[in-house]
């Protein structure tokens, strides 16, 4: 249960099925760089539910759209589902909306609404 | 919200073909875009276009990239039914005109989703109008973004 300190990503296991995965700063060439494989064995390791919480992030290039992609695939291969939590940040809202991101990928502005829907059995 | 109008003035920068460089052309896009008076949330619009159009030239310009620095000029201008700033983006890379290629068709499903081809969709749907040519062996791309004191 302990929340885990790696600069630009954090995160806490909330229970045995369910990890929260938060991410700040710049999701730009650099940024990515730096978290990109700490970030997919996270996010992608074990068939869980797993929230990306994004609202820490500063700006969301596309290369950080791709990284968040291939890791909710390979989660999705391994049996388990993605959800990205937004809050009230407009800009990352607006670069997910652009490319569609909410048609595969869960995307949700109130935290509790995102917990209750990976806590809720998949569909 | 009241917004000033920009003034008319332009402001260049050259920086290495190397994704080290993207954050100081950032950081210089930001403090230009607001000396030109330019509106913060257009100037967020205008860093991702730039971020986007970098990335792609370190991806895909080849080695004529690598010999010569991108040269980026910001401007701002009054039009008649509002504002409008610019980014002419200049490189020595393989040729791609951004403003006449389209953009993958968004996915369905996870399972279609593929890598690529998202910069440029954000480009597209971040700027107000994308201009490209070839001048004397380099490409220039003009991005422009418009607004009015109310948008």
């Amino acid at each position: 249960m302990a929340l885990v300190f790696q600069g630009l990503l954090n995160h806490q296991d909330l229970s045995e099925e369910l990890r929260r995965i938060w991410l700040a700063g710049r999701m730009d060439m650099i940024g990515v760089g730096e978290i990109e494989l700490p970030f997919t064995a996270l996010a992608a390791s074990r068939p869980v539910a797993v929230l990306v919480d994004l609202t820490g992030v500063s700006f969301l290039a596309s290369v950080g759209l791709r990284c968040i992609i291939q890791s909710a695939k390979a989660l999705d291969l391994k049996g388990g589902r993605m959800a990205l939590l937004v809050g009230d940040n407009p800009l990352v809202s607006g670069t997910l909306e652009t490319v569609g991101i909410a048609a595969i990928i869960p995307i949700f502005s109130d935290e509790d609404a995102a917990l209750e829907s990976l806590r809720a059995p998949a569909t | 919200m009241t917004t000033i109008a920009p003034r008319p003035c332009s402001l260049c920068l050259e920086i290495d073909p190397d994704p080290q460089e993207f954050r100081r052309a950032s950081a210089w896009l930001r403090t230009a875009g607001a000396s030109l008076g330019v509106p913060e949330e257009q100037i967020d619009r205008l860093e991702l276009c730039l971020n986007e159009v970098l990335a792609n030239l370190v991806e895909h310009g080849g080695d004529a990239l690598e010999c010569h620095p991108i040269q980026l000029e910001l401007a701002a201008s009054a039009l008649p039914s509002g504002f409008d700033v610019h980014l002419v983006v200049s490189d020595r890379g393989e040729p791609f005109d951004s403003g006449q290629a389209s953009p993958k068709p968004l996915p369905g499903s996870l399972e279609e989703a593929r890598p690529g081809g998202l910069g440029l969709r954000l480009v597209k749907a971040f700027s107000d109008d994308m201009v490209y040519r070839v001048l004397e062996g380099r490409n220039e791309l003009r991005i422009s973004i418009n607004w009015t004191p109310r948008s």
